[in-house]
């Protein structure tokens, strides 16, 4: 117990630092705090949009720091999406699959000058992670993976968000059609 | 079975339990989960969508006249995921108005069976109570003469 506790310390010390070196907006602790070891689901309900746009330079000081790519002028968006997926599978009788309703927390920051983007995404399981490697990877669209321009860096960040999109709405369908009401 | 099945006193029939009931109510929580959590993703989705509608109308957006098209490709497709969801959520919506009007029938049948027992205990009581009225007046006459107000004087004289 002790031991999970220090390691959760730890884990959580290590995030915060994390965060506060991107800069990333205090509302992803929010969506963060839904994760966890739970019995039965609770803050299932908790569904959130956030963003903050830093567009204009900022009059006097300047928040940007050059070596690090950041100019100042940034966009950031926090959102959260449920998924289904099949966690017991029963091949005789599709009535009796077992399916779980999974959470998502993404956090997106775009540098709108030197184009650097940030994605942070918080995720029980891999399979997100398999995926955006499959849209960055080697067997993916080019236009997809560039960064070498501005404006291929905002289309490559819009297709991520398609993704992320797309992985939500797919296993709906199944879930609602394998139900058979007695 | 609830809706289609034969009710007759003949026929074979499933006799509807609470178990039922609280099924049919655990059925109809679990759509609504799915509900809230599909109108929850439905809600997201539109604020990314309109997050970058903003982005492209804003002027401070330095990509705006060279990445405006992608925007409109990207919240188009948003668009389409969004009827997706609206979609699957009228299914779900559909499912649950079946399964309460189901809790009501399968509520119906059960009451229908209280009555028709309470019927034929009905007839037993009816048959017990025409039985006890033919032999009451029996019943009354004899306990009449067993009394000391009716004297037979005939029995003295012989005795």
């Amino acid at each position: 117990m002790v031991q999970t506790r220090t390691l959760v310390w730890g884990l959580l010390v290590r995030c915060c630092w994390m965060f506060t070196f991107h800069q990333v907006m205090p509302d992803y602790l929010d969506f963060i705090s839904v994760f966890g070891l739970q019995s039965e689901a609770r803050d299932q309900r908790f569904s959130c949009f956030r963003e903050q746009k830093a567009l204009k330079s900022p009059a006097g000081s300047n928040n940007g720091i050059d070596s690090l790519g950041r100019s100042g002028k940034h966009y950031q968006l926090c959102y959260n999406l449920k998924g289904v997926t099949l966690t017991a599978q029963d091949l005789e009788d599709p009535g009796k699959n077992r399916w779980s309703i999974r959470q998502a927390a993404f956090y997106h920051q775009l540098d709108v000058v030197g184009g650097n983007t940030l994605w942070i995404v918080t995720k029980g399981g891999l399979d997100i992670q398999q995926r955006f490697k499959e849209l960055t990877g080697t067997g993916a669209r080019p236009e997809d993976k560039a960064f070498e321009t501005l404006d291929e860096c905002f289309r490559s960040s819009l297709s991520a968000h398609l993704l992320f999109c797309h992985w939500s709405t797919e296993d709906w369908r199944g879930y609602i059609n394998g139900w058979n009401i007695p | 079975m609830a809706v289609l099945g034969p009710t007759g006193k003949r026929h074979h029939h499933h006799i509807y339990t609470t178990r039922d009931i609280q099924n049919l109510q655990r059925w109809a929580e679990r759509v609504r989960d799915v509900t809230s959590a599909l109108k929850a993703n439905v809600d997201v989705m539109t604020s990314l969508r309109r997050f970058y509608i903003d982005l492209r109308e804003s002027d401070e957006f330095p990509m705006k006249k060279s990445c405006g098209d992608d925007i409109a490709v990207f919240s188009s497709q948003l668009g389409n995921l969004i009827d997706d969801f609206r979609l699957q959520i009228d299914r779900a919506d559909a499912l649950v108005r079946i399964t309460t009007d189901r809790t009501e029938l399968v509520k119906q049948h059960r009451l229908e069976r209280l009555n028709s027992n309470m019927e034929s205990e009905a007839i037993i009581v009816r048959i017990i109570t025409i039985v006890t009225l033919i032999y009451l007046p029996a019943t009354f006459v004899s306990t009449f003469f067993s009394t000391d107000v009716v004297k037979f004087q005939g029995q003295e004289h012989q005795g």
